[in-house]
């Protein structure tokens, strides 16, 4: 080939090549597309409501607070718009919100769904089925339950503390103070699929800057049972919560406080550490799961007379401390096997270490969870330090005025 | 002649394996093998290798001529022919499906509008424009990207391993069953014995006699990295779970949880697979030119490459209609006939060991 034919096909090819730039058949500016941050999903009377939180990139300002709803002047400032619609099913609300947003909708950015009470006694497979589909939503997005009606509440609510509602359900996650409950979670077995904790967001008065009469803000409030999808009536509270977090392994740094077995004053401890192994076990045909929780405390208080500097009541302390978590353990635990869910995913346990026996019960798993399954906790808990100073103040400094 | 050093071939091949088994295979060893897909996938590379030892063995005793020359000497020309040209098929076959794949999986997630003879086109292009220059610059493509290439491979398993559950790793010891990790060996095999086409080349590499050596450790490296992405699949979402995702791969790389800006990180390391998968196309390309200029006793391949590639990009586009028949077509024979394209060189090896060992005989008999 001469060189003036190399360099015509090497000039040919190159401009077809860049003249059928295979991007932009299927771009789409950035301004044309609108980020859909939360999900909110709820069942009405008349089909599926599906809202969509985006934020408002028109209405950004540097420097504005936004995220409030506090008053109606400052509404139409607001940088979030929540598009709600009805449809018979999920996908044709969605079709329905298409119409009447000016840009493409996108999923690549939601990372919270929030479903509704009632859309969930439903069943929340509808819900699970578009995520899973969906080639821009992701497995890890987070599912959050709110009782009643979902709309207003959550449009409607005050965030003082971020710009978007995604951000501070974002920042609870990512800082472990609410239950992960992911999408991949409720599907890693056709035994105990569908069965899972929600975590409840409340709303509750509790920024006193603002006005009375001002809309709520958010809180986290204990979480819901799901058996095989659909919600049932048995809920949590957030001290059992917190147990249940931590058989998860979710619950990293936690506050709270016990009574002394000296003297029944109140002493208080911080988690440092927390770490849940759960082993399955087989004795004979029946199927036991042993749940070991290895803590290390530190004691930010203490209004008891108790000697922290001597070892038989340190490991008093500890004993008590390992009575109170068993027992927290057990009851969430119990309270679980109720309502027939499977919310730990014992079941994977089992299904990986003894297949063959495994094999034979999974069909009525969770019929076995209820009523036959043997549960065994032991917890470990080690106290480490007593922070910075040794005696209680009570017993070193104030005196006992009779 | 001696151009390609054994470490271009080494890369070359690693690539070649690995790049298609971790983009389009994994899916379908979840769904057939569940635990036993590691395993499966480990029989199937240690037979891939033993097919193409006979390849190497076979091209060491003539490692100056080109095979489908030689071809005719060994079991004479009415049959070389129609196996060669079998062999040129099956790779035009396997170039196709790759494509396919290819357009099919960009389209679905990342283009969504645009037409799928674009990508054909475009990708192409690439291929032909690489292969036209010989094979010096199918294997140095090969050798420039696969440092980067391995590293973002080998960067995904480390990124998600915050999300894995260790414990469903105990699975994969009690559920070991061969029965049911022989569809993923069945599987691999057929694309690691793709090494034994390494016959043809044999003219071109310096050091013939090392280039067991090479093949073992691509062999090797792709196996490994196959299992560092098969594993995780199974630690982070089980095996009912992966056996239900058209994509698993993807999945895996949108589970990034390490900073909002690795999440989105996926087009990235996407753009690296295309470059792997282009090197196995090119390569693909180049062994199909070569047969057909040797079987036409052209001394160039350049002038077939334009043609095959156009051929399969666009065969491509018509060989099946949508991802259903995709899988009818996979989950048929079409796995064997690849097997069979492979097991030719063994054949070849066969009647040539006879034939050498009774002209050793004649030979004898005359002394």
């Amino acid at each position: 080939m001469t060189t003036a034919l190399t360099r015509l096909f090497k000039t040919t090819a190159g401009l077809l090549a860049i003249a059928l730039l295979t991007g932009c058949w299927s771009s789409i500016e950035l301004n044309n597309r609108a980020f859909v941050s939360v999900m909110l999903i709820d069942q009405t009377d008349k089909g599926v409501e599906l809202t969509l939180g985006f934020p408002l990139t028109n209405r950004l300002i540097p420097g504005q607070t936004g995220g409030s709803g506090v008053s109606a002047t400052a509404s139409s400032a607001q940088p979030n718009a929540y598009i709600s619609r009805v449809g018979p099913s999920l996908e044709d609300a969605l079709q329905k919100i298409q119409g009447d947003v000016p840009r493409q909708i996108a999923f690549g950015q939601t990372h919270s769904i929030i479903i509704g009470s009632r859309f969930a006694e439903r069943g929340v497979e509808p819900i699970l089925e578009f995520v899973l589909r969906n080639p821009y939503l992701k497995m890890n997005t987070n599912l959050f339950l709110v009782e009643g009606p979902v709309r207003n509440k959550v449009a409607q609510m005050s965030i003082p503390f971020e710009r978007f509602l995604a951000s501070v359900l974002n920042g609870y996650v990512s800082n472990r103070q609410i239950m992960s409950t992911t999408v991949k979670d409720l599907m890693y077995s056709k035994a105990n699929g569908g069965d899972g904790l929600l975590p409840i967001l409340g709303f509750i008065h509790n920024n006193a800057a603002l006005a009375p009469g001002s809309p709520p803000s958010l809180t986290t409030a204990g979480a819901a049972i799901l058996r095989n999808g659909k919600l049932v009536e048995t809920r949590l509270k957030p001290s059992e919560l917190s147990s249940a977090r931590a058989i998860l392994n979710q619950l990293k740094q936690y506050i709270y406080s016990i009574d002394s077995p000296t003297d029944g004053g109140k002493i208080g401890f911080y988690t440092t550490s927390l770490d849940m192994t759960i082993r399955p076990a087989l004795t004979g045909e029946d199927f036991k799961i042993v749940i070991r929780c290895k803590l290390q405390a530190v004691i930010i208080a203490s209004d008891s007379e108790i000697d922290l500097e001597s070892k038989g009541e340190i490991r008093q302390l500890e004993q008590a401390i390992n009575k109170i978590a068993n027992e927290g353990f057990a009851s969430v635990v119990a309270k679980t096997r109720q309502a027939g869910a499977d919310v730990f995913g014992f079941a994977l346990y089992f299904s990986v270490r003894y297949p063959r026996e495994w094999n034979r019960i999974k069909e009525q798993w969770r019929d076995y969870y209820k009523n036959r399954l043997e549960v065994k906790i032991e917890t470990d808990a080690m106290l480490k330090r007593s922070g910075s100073s040794v005696h209680s103040i009570r017993e070193k400094f104030l005196n006992d005025e009779a | 002649m001696q151009t390609v050093t054994q470490a271009q071939l080494f890369k070359l091949f690693a690539l070649h394996l690995f790049s298609t088994m971790i983009a389009f295979m994994l899916g379908i060893m979840m769904q057939q093998s569940g635990y036993n897909g590691p395993l499966g996938i480990l029989s199937g590379a240690l037979i891939g290798l033993g097919m193409a030892f006979f390849a190497y063995r076979l091209g060491m005793r003539r490692p100056d001529r080109f095979f489908v020359e030689y071809g005719k000497e060994i079991v004479g020309r009415w049959l070389h022919t129609p196996l060669v040209l079998f062999i040129a098929v099956a790779n035009l076959l396997i170039g196709m499906i790759n494509f396919w794949e290819l357009q099919d999986f960009l389209i679905q997630f990342y283009l969504v509008s645009t037409p799928p003879w674009a990508i054909a086109g475009l990708c192409g292009i690439c291929i032909a424009y690489t292969v036209r220059f010989g094979v010096n610059s199918v294997f140095r493509a090969a050798e420039g990207i696969f440092l980067f290439s391995l590293l973002s491979f080998l960067l995904i398993p480390i990124l998600v391993s915050e999300s894995f559950n260790w414990y469903i790793g105990v699975g994969l010891a009690t559920h070991f069953s061969p029965r049911e990790a022989w569809p993923s060996a069945y599987y691999t095999s057929s694309v690691f014995g793709e090494m034994s086409f390494v016959l043809f080349i044999y003219p071109y590499l310096m050091q013939p006699h090392r280039t067991f050596r090479s093949m073992s450790g691509s062999m090797i490296v792709a196996a490994a990295l196959v299992l560092l992405h098969i594993v995780p699949l199974l630690l982070i979402f089980g095996p009912e779970l992966a056996s239900n995702l058209n994509y698993p791969e993807l999945e895996l790389l949108r589970f990034m949880r390490s900073g909002s800006f690795l999440e989105t990180l996926d087009p990235a390391l996407i753009a690296l697979w295309l470059i792997s998968i282009f090197v196995k196309l090119g390569f693909i390309v180049f062994i199909i030119s070569l047969i057909l200029a040797h079987l036409l006793k052209l001394k160039d391949t350049k002038p077939f490459v334009s043609p095959v590639t156009a051929f399969i990009a666009v065969g491509s586009l018509v060989i099946v209609k949508s991802n259903i028949q995709f899988q009818n077509l996979m989950t048929g024979g079409l796995l064997t006939l690849f097997f069979a394209s492979e097991l030719i060189p063994i054949l070849y090896y066969v009647v040539d060991s006879l034939q050498a060992a009774w002209r050793k005989k004649r030979k004898g008999r005359f002394n």
